[in-house]
């Protein structure tokens, strides 16, 4: 995405939720509506400071992004948090961790299988032995 | 004084300390050489573990990391020539040149020492000024602490590489998330939308893995990374003396080491600025100026103990007035916070063992990391060649356990996975996470004291000596604040003319 684009869009979203929150203000007393008040009136300024910049501006740069492969870590991302509490987060961390490898490019099978069972291993013994904290359970534990 | 230094020693000195100090330093050193990876990286992923240790192996071992973080970013940089660390750019300079000339062991070598030098010196200007210093944030009122708040929060600024207004937006906007829940002085919900887990606010932990844990696991996958190891073979011939280099260039050694601690005492301006200052300097003070850039040993003294010397530095306002003055510093004070422990001059009456035994393991963790840097070098080389593709999975699986482990809570880890791709967009468009964090953490500290001042003076917050410019002390802030706010221009100004005369500028801090 070009920078200027970028700049133009991040402060809009900005925008856009500090309207959302001065909205929500109305609801607070006074002193507790004070300070918030002043932050997204702020923001607001700011985001239309950062956008009249990007609009005046003449030369424009290309950040680099890959939006194919950030899209596949973030899905991956939401699927795993989701699986979470179905199938447990040591079933989840090694099916996880296994996809997300493979789908980067890793191939050899032995990191492919120790990686994912030596993690879950290292979590075990760390936070469930070491620190007798639970990780989440699957939903029919 | 000394009775707490005493005190502090004895707390410091158990087996148990003393393992998590060589863990710690060795997970520092690690995490500062693998590119994409940081100190506070590191940090905020440990700080959901703290949560059942105690205060002192905790801290200790986060300073190790700290410590071990600022030297491991120079291995990366003299054997690829790409910084583990920013603060490591200008090691790069006279570094790589030395590695590819098949001396990259007396490079490591200097670094190593430097960076002992460095952080050894900043311990003592820890030790010598923050009780002084306490003592005098002792006297301060809501008024003052009000502006503390806004000093921190000016801090944003030079946070970014992008321009002031993106710095100042992202502590804004980070300001903005720590209102959601109750309001400090009236407990009025704010901006729960009727959600019950919202109300209570998020967990500090939970946004600093989001901010800084996920978006550099995601740019690590994103991203490849392009180094390579294309190194002269070592020159074996030549000699290694560890601690002959340092009666050969002491000066050196001591004068940039004080120029970061200088630094490093100014909140913000981190480490690289401080190894850009103390290059400049040696520079200009050899006789043989002309050799610096092409592998000159003295620039990577330079460079390396003034970014190491910064670490006691930063501990300064961050012990004593609760201001986090860099990332790493803002993860530490992470861990405080989830203990439970208030940052501020009480703790120098209250908790002086920990204070102490803080300091003691940042002095502890440098010795550690010099026999670590001095014998592990070959091993952490080995390391630089782990592939991302198989540690990003293991940062976002990590990340999951230690933000859910805090509370139990799924949806902690569902608020982290939202801030992990909104602080994965910041990072990109130039907007710095670290400002969204210093905005977070210190918004807290503002509100409580402007309502404070506001109910002392009766609404009358201009005037009177409760009132916000009511004391010497609060002009002092203020005149802290403006000079925080110049200072980022000025440096960018000094960088300018230097570029001009065909230097380098200044990357954004890590």
């Amino acid at each position: 995405m070009k920078m200027k684009l970028a700049d133009i869009v991040f402060p809009g979203l900005l925008i856009a939720m500090s309207v959302l929150g001065l909205s929500e203000c109305n609801k607070f007393t006074e002193s507790a509506a004070l300070l918030p008040r002043i932050c997204l009136w702020i923001l607001i300024a700011l985001s239309v400071g950062i956008m009249l910049k990007a609009l005046l501006r003449k030369e424009d740069k290309t950040i680099a992004f890959n939006w194919g492969r950030a899209g596949i870590i973030i899905a991956a991302l939401i699927l795993y948090v989701v699986i979470i509490p179905i199938a447990g987060y040591y079933a989840a961390t090694v099916l996880f961790t296994f996809a997300l490898m493979f789908a980067f490019g890793v191939r050899n099978k032995v990191i492919l299988i120790a990686v994912p069972l030596g993690f879950a291993l290292f979590v075990f013994l760390v936070f469930g032995q070491l620190l007798s904290l639970t990780p989440p359970k699957p939903f029919f534990m | 004084m000394l009775q707490n230094l005493l005190n502090g020693l004895s707390a410091i000195l158990t087996l148990q300390n003393g393992l998590f100090m060589v863990l710690g330093t060795i997970i520092g050193i690690l995490a500062g050489a693998i590119p994409g990876l940081s100190s506070t990286l590191a940090i905020s992923l440990l700080v959901p573990i703290t949560f059942v240790m105690d205060p002192l192996p905790a801290l200790a071992m986060l300073a190790g990391i700290y410590n071990g973080g600022m030297y491991g970013g120079s291995i990366s940089s003299i054997l690829f020539n790409v910084p583990g660390a920013a603060s490591a750019t200008v090691t790069a300079f006279d570094g790589h040149p030395m590695a590819m000339n098949g001396r990259s062991a007396r490079a490591l070598q200097l670094a190593v020492l430097a960076s002992f030098t460095g952080g050894i010196i900043s311990v003592f200007a820890l030790i010598l000024l923050s009780a002084p210093l306490a003592k005098v944030v002792l006297a301060f009122g809501p008024a003052e602490y009000f502006w503390v708040a806004v000093f921190g929060i000016s801090i944003v600024v030079s946070l970014s590489s992008e321009g002031m207004m993106k710095g100042l937006a992202a502590g804004v906007f980070g300001m903005v998330v720590s209102m959601v829940g109750m309001d400090p002085a009236t407990a009025v919900p704010r901006f729960d939308f009727g959600n019950i887990y919202m109300s209570g606010g998020f967990q500090l932990t939970s946004i600093l893995l989001g901010m800084f844990s996920i978006p550099s696991a995601i740019s690590l996958l994103e991203e490849k990374f392009k180094g390579k190891i294309d190194l002269a073979e070592e020159n074996k011939a030549e000699k290694v003396r560890l601690f002959s280099y340092w009666f050969r260039y002491w000066p050196n050694y001591i004068r940039s080491s004080i120029i970061g601690v200088i630094v490093g005492i100014i909140p913000a301006a981190g480490g690289n600025i401080a190894s850009f200052v103390a290059y400049d300097t040696t520079k200009k003070l050899s006789k043989h100026p002309e050799t610096f850039g092409k592998g000159e040993p003295e620039g990577v003294i330079s460079s390396e103990a003034a970014n190491n010397a910064v670490t006691g530095g930063s501990f300064i306002p961050l012990l004593t007035m609760g201001i986090p003055g860099s990332p790493a510093a803002a993860a530490i004070m992470g861990a405080f916070m989830v203990q439970g422990i208030i940052l501020g001059p009480q703790l120098f009456t209250s908790n002086t063992k920990l204070v102490y035994g803080l300091m003691w393991s940042m002095l502890f963790t440098n010795i550690i990391m010099l026999f670590a840097g001095y014998y592990g070098a070959k091993v952490v080389r080995k390391a630089l060649g782990v592939d991302k593709e198989v540690l990003a999975p293991l940062i976002f699986a990590f990340s999951v356990i230690g933000c859910y482990s805090i509370r139990n809570s799924m949806f902690d880890v569902r608020v982290m996975l939202i801030f992990g791709v909104i602080g994965f967009f910041m990072k990109k468009y130039g907007y710095p996470s670290a400002a969204f964090i210093l905005g977070y953490i210190l918004s807290p500290l503002l509100e409580e004291n402007l309502q404070r001042v506001i109910q002392l003076t009766r609404g009358n917050v201009f005037s009177g000596k409760s009132g916000l410019f009511g004391s010497g002390l609060s002009w002092l802030m203020i005149a802290l604040t403006v000079m925080s706010l110049v200072f980022p221009y000025i440096m960018s100004w000094i960088g300018k003319r230097k570029q001009a005369k065909g230097e380098q500028g200044i990357p954004e801090d890590d």
